[in-house]
């Protein structure tokens, strides 16, 4: 017989590694974000459109079935640069919402009870906080836009074959890096709408609003001062006329792509500046 | 050689808060890494107390001097400092929609500990400190004591060398802030770690510390050794006596003693040397009084301070030194 | 009955199911009073049933002679300082205080000098002029006791006011405290800190589960509990021989020796004649080198009567 006195003792293990220390955040932040049911019938539902542009994809591959059509109509319904903006325009819409919606969660908890001097009294640096933050969003994000769409562009590299895949591989490349530039923003101002804001239907507000206001103050700007240019401060705008260069469609009237790119650069970087002041672990009140 | 690496070490160290300098270079060596002891840092508000224990989180840097923990700089390789505090913070701090376990996992792990180490140690402490039944409950539904044990939970789980305890017992009552300190005490006895208290409360530091560092202005007034002030030092008597005492002071220097009353039978007495605490015995005994306290003290942590900060040219112990040098 | 007192009779209070105090009764005299008690016990609750905050469904009550039913009458003579951390933020110290004192029908000069006399018993005329969210937590809760007072209330009801307060601010709150009992007043303080309670109170109120424990002076709360044994802490050299000595006593029901086999835990049921053995201990050559009575203080009483939760 043996007795066990078994209480509390010092940790006095291994420690796990920088890398695996810096996915802790993002695995808790995952599990948080899908235990939530809107985000996740939201995610299902922005699978819907994919499903039908493959569905669209399946048929312009098989002419037969489009025998009783309209040549021009034939002509006009082809994979290219324009169906695959269309495609980014629909899903970057679901992907405002959802960014909405699950930025909230993100940072306010943390923010609400000061919870902030407990991380950082640990080995993380407050740009891996903010970046651990991040990923979780762009992760989410990357699932309802361009995985997807990746997935679309192989379809009609497999129905279509290796000559279609030489003459329009800058799409996939462009499709991509376009998403990417419009999934960072919307986690950019989710990420600030939840440092600045507590209640999460209010932040949720404020990370839509930040994109309609802007979109309004551009009309606004355009129509009062009768110029073209007022378009640039629209996040929505300045990114659809990126996109439209990179997959080689004709750009809407106003600035080019690369006003329009910098000006989203400065967005970037206004929000970056935002978000570093709130994630100070000690508020320093002189 | 023994290469002897203090608990914290600070040379010269200056911080600044915005433009103002909060901390006038301030040397000093605290501790010895490998003996667990705790370590009291006493002052009044806005004598850099806050200051310095940021400064040691690696959250403010020097303007000039170091600050080491362990041996390990705070400003040049903070994440290693970093890695060896756990750090209790005197404001309420936690996360509202975790459960305790959740939540000191989660601190585990991100102090390094590997996943299912995390939640093994994540149930032993939070029982350890006595939230074993609320464990599962979120910390929002937590009351002000458990919250308190809750943080102490995450700064103790991945058993750091040194562990900053910010006004532990803040807001504490009578029983949550035994439970507390005897914690402490055991922390530093058993479990080997060093405790750095920060706390107004002197009877509390006075209860679970080795060592006090005084500050004032930003800067270090006094630092003491509490274990040797705890020792029985023989020289110094306190007593409680029932009865008439009017002529005991008259009567003390029979045995070659000194004594001053403090009303209601208690006098603090020096002894000279040589003479030992029978004496006291018989003296009170012919003068048919009843001994209610006795116990050798030579200053309390309370007077300790009130002369750092001025307000006492001397303590009681160095006045009665005078008389019978120990 | 010449002395204004605090009249609890019968006093019962909930919250829907919750329980704030069940069947208070108590009379407290002038002076310094310490509510002691757990979290959740019902000292904020008795707090609030003082100054008409609440109103009992039960019983009655007496402020100095004045019912909280008439709070206009009340409110003159009670400071009220609650735990929260709720001095408005946007205001300065000073025009925080003389806005309370306008409020309660002072001219506005009467009201500064009462409101600086305030700041300066509580030694924050420096940082008067300076907002409150600027403030440290000790110059919050000082700020808080400044208005409880500037007044001049004869009763005032403080709930921890020491908190957070470094050991020279609450030395010197002590001595205000303490000044203002010596005239005559009602100073209702409520503690954790039990070895403070111990010094500073001419009386304590012991209460839990919303139920009162115990009322009085803390020797006379003691000397009532008779069934509970005294104990004392006894150092000496040959602990097994002080103990076989006082196990022949009659009066001693108890004695326990310290892993260290340094010391002594007695229980005895006399105080004198444990006193009156020790010393014949002592002089019959055992070497006793030090006697320390170890519950004559709140946290032996606090221990005792309501215990670790």
């Amino acid at each position: 017989m043996a007795v066990y006195k078994r209480g509390y003792r010092r940790y006095s293990g291994p420690l796990t590694g920088r890398w695996a220390r810096f996915l802790v955040l993002p695995r808790y932040a995952w599990r948080r974000l899908y235990r939530q049911r809107l985000v996740l019938l939201l995610t299902i539902v922005s699978f819907v459109w994919p499903m039908l542009c493959a569905g669209f994809i399946y048929l312009t591959n098989h002419a037969e079935l489009l025998q009783g059509l309209d040549r021009e109509f034939r002509e006009f319904i082809q994979v290219d640069g324009r169906f695959f903006s269309i495609f980014m325009y629909v899903q970057a819409g679901f992907a405002v919402f959802l960014a909405a919606l699950a930025g909230p969660g993100l940072i306010a908890p943390d923010l609400a009870n000061n919870a902030l001097p407990l991380y950082f009294s640990r080995p993380l640096t407050r740009w891996s906080y903010a970046l651990a933050r991040l990923t979780v969003l762009v992760g989410m994000l990357s699932i309802v836009t361009w995985i997807p769409g990746l997935m679309l562009f192989w379809l009609q590299v497999g129905l279509a074959g290796g000559s279609w895949f030489t003459a329009n591989w800058s799409l996939g490349a462009g499709m991509v890096a376009g998403f990417l530039v419009w999934l960072l923003i919307l986690s950019l101002v989710a990420m600030a709408s939840s440092a600045y804001v507590k209640w999460r239907v209010v932040a949720a507000a404020v990370s839509l609003a930040f994109f309609f206001i802007l979109s309004g103050v551009a009309e606004m700007i355009d129509n009062v001062l009768r110029v073209r240019w007022g378009h640039i401060i629209d996040p929505a705008w300045a990114v659809n006329q990126v996109w439209r260069a990179l997959l080689g469609v004709t750009p809407t009237e106003g600035p080019g792509a690369t006003a329009s790119a910098l000006a989203l650069a400065v967005i970037v970087l206004l929000l970056v500046v935002v978000i570093e002041r709130k994630l100070r672990p000690v508020e320093i009140v002189s | 050689m023994m290469n002897v690496i203090p608990v914290v070490e600070l040379e010269d160290l200056k911080v600044k808060l915005g433009r103002r300098e909060i901390l006038h270079g301030i040397t000093c060596r605290l501790g010895v890494s490998g003996t667990g002891k705790a370590i009291g840092l006493l002052g009044p508000n806005g004598a850099g107390k806050s200051t310095l224990i940021l400064t040691l989180l690696g959250f403010l840097r020097p303007s000039a001097g170091r600050a080491r923990i362990l041996g390990v700089d705070c400003a040049h390789s903070v994440g290693d400092a970093r890695s060896r505090i756990g750090y209790m913070p005197e404001n309420d701090s936690f996360i509202g929609d975790m459960t305790a376990v959740a939540f000191v996992r989660q601190m585990a792990e991100l102090s390094g500990l590997p996943s299912e180490a995390a939640l093994e140690k994540a149930h032993q402490v939070l029982f350890h400190v006595g939230l074993g039944e609320a464990r599962y409950r979120e910390l929002r539904t937590y009351s002000l004591g458990m919250k308190q044990m809750a943080k102490l939970a995450q700064a103790i789980v991945h058993g750091p060398e040194l562990v900053v305890l910010d006004e532990p017992t803040n807001g504490l009552d009578p029983a949550a802030r035994r439970r507390m300190l005897k914690l402490i005490v055991e922390m530093k006895n058993e479990q080997g770690m060093n405790v750095l208290v920060c706390s107004h409360l002197l009877r509390d530091i006075e209860q679970v510390c080795d060592e006090a560092v005084i500050m004032k202005d930003g800067a270090i007034v006094h630092h003491c050794d509490l274990e040797q002030e705890r020792r029985s030092n023989r020289s110094f008597v306190e007593l409680e006596v029932t009865g008439d005492d009017r002529r005991l002071r008259a009567a003390l220097p029979e045995i070659g003693a000194e004594g001053v009353s403090e009303g209601f039978g208690r006098w603090r007495i020096v002894l000279p040397p040589g003479v030992d605490v029978n004496a006291i015995w018989t003296l009170v005994g012919r003068q048919q009084l009843l001994v209610r306290k006795l116990t050798h003290r030579r200053d309390t942590l309370e007077e300790i301070f009130l002369k750092a900060m001025g307000h006492l040219a001397q303590t009681p112990g160095e006045a009665g030194l005078e008389v019978g040098q120990s | 009955m010449s002395l204004p007192a605090v009249i609890f009779n019968e006093v019962s209070k909930f919250y829907g199911e919750v329980l704030g105090v069940n069947r208070v009764t108590l009379n407290i005299p002038p002076g310094i009073t310490s509510l002691v008690g757990p979290n959740g016990s019902g000292k904020t609750t008795l707090m609030n049933l003082m100054t008409g905050l609440l109103h009992p469904d039960h019983g009655d009550i007496l402020m100095r002679g004045i019912s909280p039913r008439d709070p206009e009458a009340l409110m003159r003579i009670t400071g009220y300082a609650t735990q929260y951390d709720t001095a408005p933020r946007w205001a300065t110290g000073f025009t925080f205080i003389t806005t309370g004192l306008l409020l309660f029908g002072y001219g506005r000069a009467e009201a500064e000098e009462k409101a600086w006399k305030a700041l300066e018993r509580l030694s924050l005329t420096d940082a008067a002029h300076r907002k409150v969210a600027a403030y440290s937590k000790g110059m919050r809760q000082r700020v808080r006791l400044a208005q409880a007072i500037a007044h001049d209330p004869a009763l005032l009801v403080l709930d921890e006011p020491l908190n957070g307060l470094d050991p020279l601010v609450r030395a010197e709150t002590i001595a205000l405290f303490r000044t203002w009992a010596n005239d005559g007043k009602h100073v209702i303080i409520s503690s954790h800190v039990l070895q403070e309670v111990d010094l500073i109170s001419d009386q304590v109120v012991l209460i839990a589960n919303g139920m009162i424990i115990a009322e009085g002076t803390i020797r006379t709360v003691r000397e009532e509990i008779q069934e509970h044994p005294s104990q004392y802490l006894v150092r000496c050299r040959d602990a097994s021989g002080v103990a076989s000595r006082l196990f022949s006593e009659d009066h001693v029901t108890e004695v326990r020796l310290n892993d260290d086999r340094l010391g002594l835990l007695v229980m005895t049921r006399d105080r004198e004649q444990f006193a009156r053995a020790l010393s014949t201990i002592a002089l019959d050559g055992h070497r006793i080198d030090g006697v320390v009575p170890a519950d004559e203080n709140v946290d032996a009483l606090y221990e005792y009567l309501i215990g670790d939760e």
